[in-house]
């Protein structure tokens, strides 16, 4: 009998090791949640406000006394840089999904959606939209930190996209 | 007797069961998750990285003007220099041609000129660079590696024995003769040419890509929600203060 047990044990033990030899690949998922906006919205939200927080910054360019940031999918935060040892924020500039820019002159090159956009700085208290080439950019805002989104998080409502990110 | 068996299986089961802490690095994109690459400036053109192909713009006031385009299925991503324009291949290879300086149609034949880099200095298709006089650095996953550019040969050499490793080259620039790389969440100033560590400030920076930008005596960095800027003096560091 304790022969039998032992033999019975051991079947167990062989069936148990290989029946987890296939390995599932580990999803490691992001620590931010989407940001959306209606797809009407997208195109005529730009437009100059006030300094806000910082959410996710990006790249930085120099424009004149200025520097612009951008900040991931939503704009470009403007930062006096007059005197370059006290910074100071002047305002922000709102792109929505706007996830790179550049400056040549006065004139902020960007990519709104999928739309390419040429901003004139030239009077910075009034930023002005001089071209938009419509989808252009075959682009999706993907989560800053490269990773996927949660599952009950990738619903997004008819009619709305992502623009951008915030942490969990 | 029958305890001891039922404790080896239990245990046999969880340790067969248990899943490789290494399975997900190679899909690590944070480097990349941030740099799209759409669209590029340098003194004189305009680069967009459209639906369908890399078109090349001049500039005109407000106004731009088509020069060339590119088909985009042999490219992803770009960024440009003054003299150099960088395309980044599917198969993760950095191209360089050189269009003229002049705001003329560009020709094929000129600007197609593809010039494929050392095999040594790509090991992975993250390639971050930075230009500064005749020495190029290409900087990626691990490495960051300065390489001089030979017209003769039309060749990129490695400068010999000066890479540099890093857990995270996200960000890099040329600055008061020094070469800055904001890797992991720390600032790293190095001597341009043996890449040697000069200075080092650690645990400044938050866990994810950071940019930086260097104006006159000044550099400004971003990092996730914040703002930061320093000076240079020598090879020090002045600690690094955050804009409010």
């Amino acid at each position: 009998m304790n022969t039998f047990f032992k033999a019975i044990s051991f079947m167990i033990l062989l069936t148990g090791l290989f029946a987890c030899t296939k390995k599932e690949a580990t999803t490691i998922y992001s620590s931010y949640k989407p940001i959306l906006m209606d797809k009407g919205r997208i195109t005529t939200e730009l437009f100059l406000a006030a300094p806000r927080p910082n959410n996710i910054l990006g790249q930085m360019r120099r424009m004149g006394d200025y520097i612009l940031v951008l900040d991931y999918g939503q704009g470009l935060h403007i930062i006096d840089i007059t005197n370059p040892a006290q910074p100071v924020k002047k305002g922000f500039y709102s792109i929505p999904a706007c996830i790179d820019f550049e400056v040549k002159d006065n004139m902020v090159y960007a990519n709104n959606y999928r739309d390419f956009v040429m901003i004139d700085f030239s009077n910075i208290n009034q930023p002005m939209q001089a071209r938009r080439e419509a989808n252009a950019f075959d682009i999706d805002v993907k989560a800053p930190d490269g990773l996927s989104v949660y599952k009950g998080l990738t619903d997004i409502p008819a009619g709305t996209v992502i623009i951008s990110y915030e942490k969990i | 007797m029958k305890y001891f068996y039922s404790i080896i299986l239990t245990t046999c089961l969880i340790a067969a069961c248990s899943k490789d802490p290494y399975d997900n690095l190679a899909n690590d994109t944070r480097l990349t998750a941030m740099n799209t690459g759409l669209i590029a400036v340098n003194n004189d053109f305009l680069f967009l990285n459209k639906v369908n192909d890399i078109t090349l713009y001049d500039f005109g006031g407000t106004q731009i003007r088509i020069l060339n385009t590119y088909p985009r299925q042999q490219y992803r991503e770009l960024s440009v220099t003054d003299s150099f324009i960088y395309l980044k291949g599917s198969k993760g290879v950095v191209y360089s041609f050189r269009p003229p300086n002049i705001l003329t149609e560009v020709k094929p034949e000129i600007s197609l000129q593809m010039q494929v880099l050392p095999s040594d200095l790509l090991i992975k298709d993250s390639i971050h660079y930075i230009l500064s006089r005749n020495t190029e650095y290409f900087g990626q996953y691990g490495t960051l590696m300065p390489a001089v550019y030979s017209g003769a040969s039309s060749s990129y050499k490695a400068l010999s024995g000066a890479g540099r490793g890093f857990d995270d080259a996200g960000s890099m620039m040329f600055a008061q003769d020094t070469v800055l790389v904001a890797a992991s969440k720390n600032l790293n100033l190095l001597n341009p040419l043996t890449m040697k560590r000069m200075a080092y400030q650690s645990g400044v920076f938050e866990n994810i890509r950071t940019y930086c930008i260097n104006i006159g005596n000044y550099q400004y960095f971003s990092s996730g929600a914040k703002l930061y800027s320093t000076q240079l003096n020598g090879f020090a560091i002045t600690p690094i203060k955050e804009i409010k």
